[in-house]
C-alpha cells in the first residue's frame, strides 16, 4: 500500500480468538504434575464435572463432543487467520485472545487454573505473537488470588511487547469495582496494559447467574441479557473509584452491546447528583469517567432500524468517540468489516476513529508496535 | 470545592454592617431570636428566602432548587462527606452547613449555595446582618 502516513488509517481488529489445535499443545507450557487434569480432567474439576447448568447452544460447533475446559471456536493457525481473516480484510493488527480461558477465574480452585493461565500466555506468545508482528496478545489469569494474578499480569507483558491487554470475563463472584482486583489494575497500568473484559462466563462456575432476577433457559435468552452484567460493572468500576485510584486505567468492553449506554449514564449522572455522599471520591459526573476510561467493541452493536437514531444516541453521551471495530471472529456471530453495522453506518467522520483512534487511545503497547509499523511515505 | 466565597455576618458582630460595600437593599427578616440549628422561611417581595442558624451565624439561601423547583429551604440540615482523593476515603464535614433539597436529595452547601456534586450550579445566597437584635438580609 502506498500512501503517506498521515492520511494512513490504521486498521485494526479488536476482538480475535485463537486456540491450539491439540489440548496435548498446551503441554511444554504447562508444569508437568498438571498434565493429567489438563488432558483428561478437562473441567471444572478433576473429574471433569462443570458446576453450572449447561445452556444449549445450537450455535456451539463443539456441542456434542467432549467438554473442553478452553479453546473451542477459535482460529487455530497463524497462517489461516492471515489468509481467511487479515489479509481479505487488510488489517493492521488483530488483538488476540483465546476466547474460552477467561473461564479460569470461575474455576473453584486456586492453583491449577493460574497455571493453565500462565501456561496459555507463553503459548500465546510463542505461537502466535512470534508468527506474525499484526499479532497482539491478551494476558489471561485467574483472579481468584490477586496478587498472584498481578505477577503474571508483569511476567507476561515483560515477556512480549505486543501483549496489550488483560482479558477478564464478565461472570464473576464480585464485580470488578471491588478492591479485591486493585493488584491486578495496578499491574496493568504499571505495564501499559488495558484492562478487557468479554461477555461470557455469566453463570459458569463460581461466578453469579446471568442475569439478577435467575436463570435463561436458552442462547437466545442469555445473549440479549449479557448487557446487564456488564453495566454491573461499569457501575461498580467509576461508583467504588477504581480510576480515582487508578487514573491510567483502561476498559474495552466486548460483545456488551453499547446503545444502552447513554440512556443508563443519564440515570447514573441522575442519581450521583443525589447521593454522592456515599462515593465522595467522585468529584466528577459518572458519565465523564465513563467516557474517559471505557471503549467499546462493535460487534454486537444494537442495530437500530434507523441508524441515525443509534448515533444520535450514542452522540448524546459522547458514545460515538467510545467504540472500536472488533469482529469476534471467527466466531458464528463474527462480523466482518462489510457485515460490521457500526463500520457501514457510522457518520463519515468517524470512520477513521472506530477503526483505529479510539483503540489506540487504550492501547499505549498498540500505539507504540503501530508506529512501527506504519507505512510510511514511499511515493 | 467548600472555598466560601459568600461569608455571613457573625451573629455577635451585630454592628459590623460597615464590613461591606452599602447594599442595594436591606429587607427585614424578623426577631435575631433564633436558636442553634433553626430555620425561618421569609418572603423578601416575592422571593422566598430560607434564614439559618449555625454556629452563632445567619445564612439567607433561596428556597427554590434549581433542580426542579423544591422548596430547597424545607430539607434536612445535615452535613457531608468531604469529597475525596481515595476511595474509601470517608470524611464527616459541614456539619449543619448541608442543605438536601426534599425531593431528590441534591446537597447545598449553606454558604457558598453551590451544589456539592456540581460547583458549577449554584442557588443564590444573601448576606445576613443582626441589628438591634432585628434580622436584615442584603438583597
Amino acid at each position: 500500500m502506498i500512501t503517506t502516513q498521515a492520511s494512513y488509517t490504521q486498521r485494526i481488529d479488536a476482538d480475535v480468538h485463537v486456540r491450539w489445535q491439540q489440548d496435548s499443545d498446551l503441554l511444554p507450557c504447562l508444569p508437568r504434575g498438571w498434565h493429567e487434569r489438563w488432558l483428561h480432567g478437562a473441567g471444572h474439576t478433576q473429574a471433569g464435572v462443570r458446576i453450572q447448568p449447561k445452556l444449549y447452544d445450537p450455535c456451539d460447533t463443539n456441542n456434542g463432543s467432549p467438554v473442553r475446559t478452553v479453546g473451542a471456536q477459535a482460529a487455530d493457525d497463524p497462517a489461516s487467520l492471515i489468509r481467511d481473516w487479515l489479509e481479505p480484510h487488510t488489517l493492521d493488527a488483530a488483538l488476540l485472545s483465546v476466547y474460552d480461558a477467561p473461564i479460569l477465574s470461575t474455576f473453584g480452585d486456586i492453583v491449577y487454573p493460574m497455571e493453565v493461565a500462565r501456561a496459555i500466555n507463553r503459548w500465546l506468545a510463542d505461537t502466535w505473537l512470534e508468527a506474525d508482528p499484526r499479532f497482539h496478545g491478551s494476558i489471561v489469569v485467574a483472579t481468584q488470588d490477586p496478587e498472584e494474578a498481578a505477577a503474571e499480569v508483569r511476567r507476561a507483558a515483560a515477556s512480549h511487547p505486543r501483549m496489550v491487554q488483560v482479558m477478564l470475563p464478565a461472570g464473576t463472584q464480585f464485580s470488578y469495582g471491588h478492591r479485591r482486583y486493585y493488584p491486578i489494575y495496578k499491574a496493568a497500568v504499571d505495564c501499559g496494559l488495558a484492562i478487557a473484559i468479554h461477555a461470557g462466563t455469566e453463570g459458569v462456575g463460581t461466578s453469579h447467574p446471568p442475569t439478577p432476577c435467575g436463570w435463561p433457559g436458552t442462547l437466545a435468552e442469555l445473549g440479549v441479557s449479557r448487557s446487564t452484567t456488564f453495566l454491573g460493572h461499569l457501575t461498580s468500576l467509576v461508583t467504588e473509584g477504581a480510576f480515582v485510584q487508578f487514573p491510567e486505567l483502561k476498559i474495552a468492553a466486548f460483545e456488551t452491546g453499547i446503545a444502552w449506554l447513554p440512556t443508563y449514564l443519564w440515570r447514573f449522572d441522575k442519581n450521583y447528583k443525589g447521593l454522592r455522599s456515599e462515593c465522595p471520591w467522585l468529584t466528577e459526573l459518572p458519565s465523564a469517567h465513563v467516557r474517559k476510561h471505557f471503549r467499546f467493541g462493535s460487534q454486537g452493536a444494537e442495530p437500530a432500524p434507523d441508524p441515525a437514531q443509534f448515533w444520535r444516541l450514542l452522540r448524546s453521551t459522547g458514545g460515538d468517540d467510545m467504540v472500536m471495530y472488533s469482529s469476534n471472529a471467527p466466531r458464528w456471530d463474527a462480523e466482518a468489516p462489510d457485515d460490521s453495522y457500526v463500520l457501514t453506518s457510522c457518520p463519515s467522520d468517524k470512520r477513521e476513529r472506530i477503526w483505529s483512534s479510539t483503540a489506540l487511545e487504550i492501547y499505549p503497547r498498540l500505539s507504540k508496535a503501530s508506529a512501527a509499523l506504519s507505512p510510511t511515505c514511499s511515493s | 470545592m467548600n472555598q466560601p466565597e459568600i461569608s455571613a455576618v457573625p451573629a455577635s458582630a451585630s454592628t459590623s454592617v460597615s464590613a461591606s460595600p452599602t447594599p442595594a437593599f436591606r429587607h427585614a427578616a424578623g426577631p435575631a431570636d433564633m436558636k442553634e440549628g433553626e430555620r425561618r422561611i421569609v418572603m423578601a417581595g416575592n422571593i422566598s428566602i430560607g434564614i439559618f442558624r449555625v454556629r452563632d451565624r445567619y445564612y439567607a439561601i433561596r428556597n427554590h432548587c434549581p433542580h426542579e423547583g423544591a422548596e430547597l429551604c424545607r430539607g434536612r440540615l445535615t452535613g457531608t462527606m468531604l469529597p475525596a482523593t481515595q476511595p474509601r476515603q470517608y470524611e464527616w464535614g459541614r456539619d449543619n452547613m448541608i442543605l438536601r433539597c426534599p425531593w431528590h436529595q441534591w446537597e447545598f452547601d449553606l454558604e457558598t449555595g453551590r451544589h456539592v456534586a456540581n460547583p458549577r450550579l449554584r442557588v443564590r445566597t444573601w448576606r445576613v446582618v443582626e441589628e438591634n437584635c432585628q434580622l436584615f438580609l442584603e438583597i
